[in-house]
């Protein structure tokens, strides 16, 4: 914290009158003593005059003389803050308002000389203005008079009072340019950023210097360092000869912004550069490319390059017919191997890095000891330049493409051709091999494509409309691309042999392509004098690396990373480093297929859904067709069926069981009958002599039990309901011979005849005494009855026949519920079971 | 592959002129001067020795490495392209205009802002009398005083007269110019112009001191010299902050005590002392009240507060 600024602390305890005068006066850019009593006495009537020598020689002051004083910078700042809130120091409602405070200030200095009502406008309207539109209003006649009319007094000015601005004018542009009106001065001010207004004027003064100086950049592995002595610089570059050096640096990443860096002229600055290559755009729009490396070959066209598996080696072609190895971490020349006698055209590495396979226009391919540089071997055999040459993942044998057309497998331990390949109608331009080692594929000049299989022969991959120049294969094997002197790249279906896709963009030949070891990007040179980097799956170019002078010849990936080298025939290589686009790339192609991924999901949780809203309504559908179908095979069943079976149910019992009688009938015609197990198959008829609804005539020529003999017989019935408790009824006598009593009772007889013709009889037997009768001439009556009964009992019991007690009315019921239920089931299974049978034999 | 005179065609020319098999075409090529050996094509290439399968390829010292390797040089980049640069002027720059241009001398930067006087104007006139007005015999005659010198058989030698407070006897200002004023300096100059018209610029001397009220500026202000009272019964006008303010790192710092002497001084020479002080009472030295008339020089202060102060004129004591 200033000393300033304590001092405000310190007075907003003890001396909080003296914060309030300096606030009153803080917008002055000078304070006189007549501002300070001004507004002492129109603002703060009830302070003494104390308190202006009390501010006058506090801490808050700058500096100080009879005529006036000046406040320090940083306390005016904190004070105007501080008014502009409206409060006091003390934190309390101020007793008065910064329009009051502007007005005092406006008053007392109504003649002041023009730059200090300047600054207080200035300062004014910083604190009123919420946009910086009407500070530049202010500032532009400033800036028209020092560069329109040589007033160079105005940038003096700036110069001068910069510090007492507040920061919101002196971020303006049109100050700005006042204060670049002398840029020698960033030693002791750090001159603003160039934006907007400022940066377009600035440009424009740049724009108009006629000279340009050379500007040395040395390069780092993590940075540019620019304004380097030239003996340590990697690049130099041409830019507008100005001091302060004003350029725009853009690391190597996708949609980078530009970032403006100014730095005095003598001086160096370091600029953090993630990878390269990284452009440099001059105040005059020249774009340099900064690439991490460039390998000068003294002049020589690079024809044909190859990386060592180590990745910090290549092996390039010349046009010379020299091949040279190359230290990619110094770009020290190594060695030079010197032997063929034509422009070297093709160059390939043996998998072990210990030698090395080039194909030239003298028509010879030479194997190469890169330990020693000797020639380990001459292939001869082309009838013409050897333009490609590739060594078989084994190490053993080699391919060789020629513009005489042919290709040729070559046996690198003997030299011998092992076989040669013909068919192409022109120069072939490019070999690739299949990393299975039986497929090979060969770009011609007759604009095709073919894939060679020692067993089928070839296969023609037709689509290019001019030379094909280039090929390379990805590692899954199955594809391939191409680069064409129509300008294209093909990706090549080799299983299918069609066309996945044509890259666009370049605007002249391609003259080499490859593919990154994880086969996701392909690299296009092309005589355009760009690098291009597809993405093999979108065809999107996710890069154009330019900055080679000349035709680009050859390219080539570094093993294990991301870096690729390039060969021009401007004679140099061309170290790229592919890091953050392919960092970039994936990080795109992640969000892709996160975004795939959460459409697919989201489309799979639609689809369930979908398919589970469908399984219902199937489920749903199939209810309902099983619904109907049941209710139709119900009904069809129910029409199948045949009539409902009548069973008919005989209660035979004397009179003293009315109750139970009763109980029965409703028993069976009021829940058995419209019971749903029986409604439809059974149809049961209640039989007694005492049913009112009975068709049963009961004649008067006889009595009801001779009636309902005559009408019904028990063995007619289904089931016989006997119930007996006291009574066992009327006997029933011979009809030819009254004296003769065939049964003691109809019951018994109903309960004979039934048991007689195999019916069901349930025979119930009330437990405990019944009422005797209150006259004394029925109990003879009664106890014969009883006896009876019992007799009846007996002789059932004898005969084995089962009875049934029951307690009372209910428990009959119960009884009875339960035992008609089980045989009107069997009686209705059975009726069932014979209908089909029926059905069944019909 | 050429000689320096010999070329391959002359060679085939040979072979074919001469018609020589195979075996003579080698000797044929070293009569003609070709170093190298040419190759016997119709013997097959002789069979070499498998070639080491995996080799580590070692750092090879750059034994061979061209002879016209370069020491260092930077690579001279081209430009892969040209961005349009908006290197356009603002439009306002053609046409803006100007304001009254800001001044480039401290001198351009003086002007005389309005003045406010520490005594409200109103009352300035009547505060200055009342302050600087000692008394004198010169109003009524004393009727009083006459009946009780002839009740006494005293005789009249001077006609008794009531005493009236007069500005008459003039006043001696004495300026503070020190540091710690420099805030009132144009107060005290506008105070020395009121004085004059109030009390009449002839009965007014004015000094000033840098330091010590002892040592006072010679009229044309170009040394110091010492102080000298004025004629008895004349008052005293101290325009100062008896010592109150504090100006940060000023070598004039004045004590207290030294205004005591100064005021016991002109006690002596019976010439009273006021002071005009900016600074309110409480701050005011106590051991000062006594011996010097105070009046607070500011806004608040009005002629009944002054006569409240220093009475109906001061005593010039005896």
């Amino acid at each position: 914290m200033s000393r300033a600024l304590r001092a405000i602390e310190g007075l907003a305890r003890f001396r909080p009158a003296v914060l309030d005068l300096a606030m009153a006066v803080s917008l002055a850019a000078r304070i006189e003593p007549e501002l300070l009593r001004t507004a002492r006495l129109r603002l703060l009537p009830h302070h003494d005059a104390g308190v202006e020598a009390d501010l006058w020689f506090s801490p808050l002051v700058e500096s100080r003389n009879p005529i006036a004083m000046v406040l320090a910078v940083d306390a005016a700042e904190e004070l105007r803050r501080v008014l502009l809130s409206g409060k006091d120091a003390t934190g309390e409602d101020a007793a008065f308002s910064l329009d009051d405070a502007w007005a005092v200030v406006n008053e007392v200095h109504k003649k002041a000389p023009p730059t200090i009502k300047l600054i207080e406008r200035l300062t004014w309207l910083s604190l009123t203005e919420t946009g910086s539109e009407r500070i530049e209003e202010e500032l532009r006649p400033l800036v028209v008079a020092a560069f329109r009319d040589g007033r160079r007094e105005y940038i003096d000015w700036a110069h001068r009072v910069h510090d007492r601005l507040q920061p919101r004018v002196r971020a303006t542009a049109a100050f700005g340019m006042l204060l670049w009106g002398r840029p020698e001065a960033p030693a002791t001010r750090r001159l603003p950023t160039p934006t907007g207004d400022l940066k377009t004027w600035i440009l424009s003064q740049l724009a108009g210097v006629s000279e340009r100086a050379t500007l040395c950049v040395g390069v780092e592995p993590d940075a540019i360092v620019l304004g380097v002595e030239s003996e340590q610089a990697d690049y130099s570059l041409s830019v507008p000869d100005t001091d302060p050096v004003v350029l725009d640096l853009r690391p190597n990443a996708p949609n980078a912004a530009w970032q403006t860096v100014i730095w005095t002229k003598g001086a160096s600055h370091r600029f953090a550069v993630d990878s390269f290559p990284a452009e440099i755009r001059a105040a005059t729009g020249e774009v340099y490319s900064i690439p991490l490396r460039v390998i000068d070959t003294r002049h020589s066209a690079v024809r044909g390059l190859a990386v060592l598996k180590d990745g910090n080696h290549a092996l390039s072609g010349s046009e010379y017919g020299t091949l040279c190895l190359w230290d990619l971490t110094t770009g020290e020349a190594l060695r030079t191997l010197q032997g063929h006698r034509g422009a070297v055209n093709a160059v390939a590495v043996v998998p072990d890095d210990a030698q090395a396979l080039s194909g030239s226009e003298d028509g010879t391919l030479r194997l190469w000891d890169l330990h020693t540089g000797e020639i380990l071997r001459t292939l001869e055999g082309h009838r013409g330049a050897v333009n490609a040459v590739a060594v078989m993942p084994d190490g053993a044998r080699a391919l060789s493409g020629s513009e005489d057309g042919a290709l040729r497998l070559w046996d690198l331990h003997t030299g011998e051709i092992l076989r040669t390949l013909e068919g192409h109608r022109g120069s072939v331009n490019a070999v690739a091999v299949i990393p299975d080692g039986r497929h090979w594929l060969s770009a011609s000049d007759d604009n095709t494509l073919r894939m060679w299989d020692l067993d089928s022969g070839p296969h023609i991959l037709a689509g290019h409309t001019s030379s094909v120049n280039s090929v390379a294969v990805l590692p899954d094997a199955e594809h391939a691309v191409t680069g064409s002197s129509d300008h294209t790249l093909r990706l090549w279906d080799l299983v299918r042999g069609n066309t996945l896709r044509v890259f666009e963009g370049h605007t002249a030949s391609i003259t080499a392509v490859a593919v990154t070891g994880d086969g996701r990007c392909a690299l296009s040179a092309s005589q355009d004098r760009s690098i291009r980097v597809w993405d093999i799956e979108s065809g999107e170019m996710l890069q154009n690396l330019a900055g080679h002078n000349d035709v680009v010849t050859t390219v080539a990936v570094v093993a294990n990373s991301r870096r690729l080298v390039s060969g021009s025939v401007d004679g140099s290589l061309r170290l790229w480093d592919l890091a953050p686009l392919l960092g970039a790339r994936v990080q795109a192609r992640r969000a892709e297929q996160e975004k795939q991924r959460a459409e697919a999901a989201r489309r799979a949780e639609e689809e369930k859904q979908q398919a589970e809203a469908t399984r219902r309504a199937e489920e749903e559908k199939q209810r309902a067709e099983a619904t109907g179908r049941a209710e139709e095979e119900k009904h069809r069943a129910e029409e199948e069926l045949p009539p409902p079976k009548l069973v008919r149910i005989l209660i035979s019992s004397p009179s003293d069981v009315a109750e139970e009688r009763k109980a029965a009938a409703e028993l069976i015609e009021q829940e058995l009958a419209k019971r749903e197990a029986f409604r439809r198959p059974l149809r049961l008829h209640v039989l007694g002599y005492d049913d009112l609804h009975s068709d049963t005539p009961f004649l008067a020529d006889r009595s009801a039990q001779a009636s309902l003999d005559r009408g019904l017989q028990s063995a007619d019935a289904e089931i016989v309901v006997a119930i007996l408790w006291a009574r066992m009824g009327t006997p029933v006598r011979d009809p030819s011979d009254p004296a003769r009593i065939l049964y003691q009772s109809g019951t018994e007889q109903e309960v004979e005849e039934a048991l007689n013709a195999g019916r069901e009889v349930l025979i119930y037997f009330r437990r405990g005494s019944a009422p005797m009768p209150d006259n004394d001439d029925d109990i003879s009556e009664v106890l014969s009855q009883r006896r009876k009964v019992r007799a009846f009992r007996d002789r059932l019991e004898q005969h084995g026949r089962g009875v049934n007690d029951y307690q009372d009315v209910a428990d009959f019921k119960r009884k009875l519920a339960q035992h008609l239920d089980q045989r009107l089931t069997r009686i209705r299974d059975a009726s069932l079971a014979r209908a089909r049978e029926a059905v069944k034999e019909a | 592959v050429k000689s320096s005179e010999i070329f391959v065609g002359d060679l085939i020319r040979v072979v074919d002129a001469l018609g020589l098999k195979a075996s003579m075409i080698e000797r044929a090529a070293s009569l003609l001067g070709f170093a190298l050996p040419v190759p016997d094509l119709a013997r097959p290439e002789q069979k070499l020795k498998p070639l080491p399968v995996s080799v580590k390829l070692p750092a090879p010292p750059p034994t061979n490495r061209p002879d016209d390797q370069p020491a260092k040089t930077p690579i001279l980049l081209e430009p892969v392209r040209r961005d349009t640069v908006d290197a356009s002027p603002p439009a306002w720059l053609d046409s803006g205009v100007l304001r009254p241009a800001p001044a480039e001398t401290d001198a351009d930067l003086s002007f005389d802002p309005p003045y406010e006087p520490l005594f409200a104007p109103g009352q300035t006139r009547h505060i200055l009398s009342a302050a600087l007005a000692t008394r004198l015999l010169e109003g009524e005659i004393d009727g009083e005083r006459i009946v009780l010198a002839r009740a006494r058989r005293e005789p009249i030698r001077i006609v008794p007269r009531r005493s009236v407070p007069s500005v008459r006897r003039g006043v001696q200002v004495l300026l503070d110019r020190r540091d710690a004023l420099m805030p009132f300096f144009a107060d005290q100059n506008h105070l020395v112009s009121t004085l004059s018209a109030v009390i009449g610029a002839d009965r007014i001397s004015v000094l000033q001191f840098l330091r010590r009220p002892t040592r006072v500026l010679s009229p044309e202000g170009l040394r110091e010299q010492d102080y000298e009272l004025p004629p008895s019964g004349t008052p005293i006008l101290l325009v100062t902050d008896l010592a109150i303010g504090v100006p940060p790192l000023s070598p004039h710092m004045l004590s207290v005590d030294e205004w005591g002497g100064f005021a016991r001084r002109a006690a002596g020479a019976r010439c009273p002392v006021v002071a005009f002080v900016p600074y309110p009472a409480r701050r005011w030295p106590t051991n000062l009240r006594g011996a010097i008339n105070i009046v607070q020089w500011d806004r608040s202060t009005t002629a009944g507060d002054t006569h409240r102060r220093v009475g109906r004129g001061l005593r010039v004591s005896a």
